[in-house]
């Protein structure tokens, strides 16, 4: 592995930032778009730079139940995945964070079937949203390698003990080639030291793990649960704030609001097409016009109070998403409004957006649109979906 | 077969949060309750033919043989006749009984 500033594409460095972070077992099943991150690590375990156990799984299911296995034993565990390969996995997700395993696993973002398609839309990750893992949205190649290393700071820290799911747009990210900034070695290893368990099996100590809880005692387990994710939040604040004392980088929390302040018309989005709507922020700003942009990079835990705080004083919010709900609207959508609700009166009006579905792109002139018709028509009254040039047309 | 008795430490509900593990797990060793009610059959085991070679105790699913004194024992309040020990056996050193006989 080079190390400095390389030229990489999305899912090299997110190999990059997994290697680095010394993962004693990666358990991997190779899927498009995330497979060259399987082949960067197995590259660099075949020549001996990344040692591991390197687990050749038959499919994602093993390789979340092999990542659980070793979790519970102690080590750093990596995986990676994306689409049908994770909703394989639903049943080990749900079972990953119930036992408050904290596996570290990188999505590439694609649709869903039918009808097939390898391209990038969100459908895959928002449609886990429940699993309780901890959901990251990374917007380029650089914030997805650091993010690769902050998300074991955040999974093991004991406050937290929960499962990260950090997530890259399919291709738009994964294959896209940017400068990235490798860090060295020494340098990670000084921000993410070896992984220390709260538990583990141990012979000499031996514990049941995975054991059944009734109706008596299942809900205590749920709470502890729901805080310990909830903990993500403002953890994530503190993981970026070392991680900026080590590396001279800051991302931020859970938002990254881009010139929200004195916004009539705020766009939410998530992932790699934040950067393209900051762009056509500038221009509608030079043009006076209100406009403003907020990127969620974490959904869950859901940020709804800094969300509240971010949004205040906004006239009207669209949410954009490469998602639908089938059958009712943007899941993110209904997120931000259930958060924005007990602002009463004073919430911004909301419009949701669906585009990008499949991997279709989203030109700029498209979301100039969706703020100059934020601005003419505020929210909408119902829950109707925006759909974003989907080009084609009713009769 | 000889009965070995599992200790059974009981389990008892906090009334905290905060007694209850932040993760679900435990020491081992806790037995909450005896579930062989659904039982049709028991192993039984002919000593002559056992070498003690102990590959019932490693593949019995429910941790139901143990060795005592030496010899191997079975405890039926776990075990759920599921004939494993039984079928895994390279003498047929165990036999699966119907309960009734």
């Amino acid at each position: 592995m080079k190390t400095g500033l390389q030229f990489l594409a999305g899912n090299e460095a997110v190999a990059a930032g997994a290697a680095l972070a010394r993962p004693q077992v990666v358990a991997v099943y190779p899927i498009t778009p995330q497979t060259t991150i399987v082949e960067r690590l197995a590259d660099w375990h075949a020549n001996g730079e990344l040692k591991c156990e390197f687990l050749h799984v038959e499919s994602e299911h093993s390789a979340l139940s092999a990542a659980m296995g070793a979790s519970a034993l102690g080590a750093r565990t990596f995986t990676a995945t994306s689409s049908q390969g994770l909703l394989y996995m639903c049943e080990c997700l749900h079972y990953a964070a119930g036992g408050r395993f904290p596996i570290v696993m990188v999505n590439a973002n694609r649709a869903l079937a039918l009808p097939w398609n390898i391209y990038g839309d969100q459908r895959d990750s928002l449609s886990q949203l429940e699993s309780g893992w901890i959901q990251l949205y990374a917007s380029d190649a650089q914030e997805a390698l650091d993010l690769t290393l902050q998300a074991f700071r955040l999974a093991e820290d004991p406050r937290v003990a929960t499962p990260v799911m950090l997530n890259v747009d399919g291709f738009a990210l994964t294959h896209t080639y940017e400068p990235v900034q490798v860090p060295e070695p020494a340098q990670a290893d000084a921000f993410l030291p070896a992984f220390k368990p709260a538990f583990h099996m141990d012979l000499d100590a031996p514990l049941s793990l995975g054991f059944s809880a009734g109706p008596r005692d299942n809900t205590a387990f749920k709470i502890h649960q729901h805080r310990g994710c909830l903990a993500a939040e403002s953890v994530l604040e503190e993981v970026d704030a070392e991680f900026a004392r080590h590396f001279g980088r800051s991302w931020g929390g859970a938002l990254e609001p881009w010139r929200v302040d004195g916004a009539e018309a705020v766009v939410v989005t998530l992932g790699s097409l934040s950067g393209e709507l900051r762009g056509v922020v500038d221009a509608l700003r030079a043009e006076g016009l209100k406009a403003g942009s907020l990127r969620l990079r974490l959904l869950r835990p859901f940020p709804a109070e800094a969300l509240r705080r971010a949004l205040a004083g906004v006239r009207v919010a669209g949410v954009l998403e490469k998602n639908v709900s089938v059958g009712f609207e943007g899941t993110v959508c209904s997120q931000v409004r259930a958060a924005l609700h007990p602002l009463g009166a004073a919430a911004p009006q909301v419009a949701g957006f669906t585009g990008g579905l499949g991997g279709r792109d989203i030109p700029a002139a498209e979301l100039r649109a969706v703020f100059l018709r934020l601005l003419e028509h505020g929210g909408t009254h119902d829950n109707a979906v925006g759909w974003i040039d989907p080009g084609v047309r009713d009769a | 077969m000889p009965e070995a008795r599992a200790k059974i430490v009981p389990w008892k509900a906090p009334q905290l949060l905060e007694d209850y593990p932040a993760w679900p797990h435990t020491p081992s060793g806790r037995l909450v309750e005896g579930h062989a009610a659904w039982r049709l059959q028991r192993p039984l085991l002919d000593q002559s033919l056992c070498t003690g070679c102990l590959q019932c105790y490693l593949l019995c699913p429910d941790a139901a043989l143990a060795v005592e004194a030496g010899a191997l024992a079975v405890d039926l309040r776990l075990c759920k006749g599921c004939g494993v020990c039984a079928k895994e056996c390279k003498r047929s050193a165990i036999q699966m009984v119907l309960e009734r006989s």
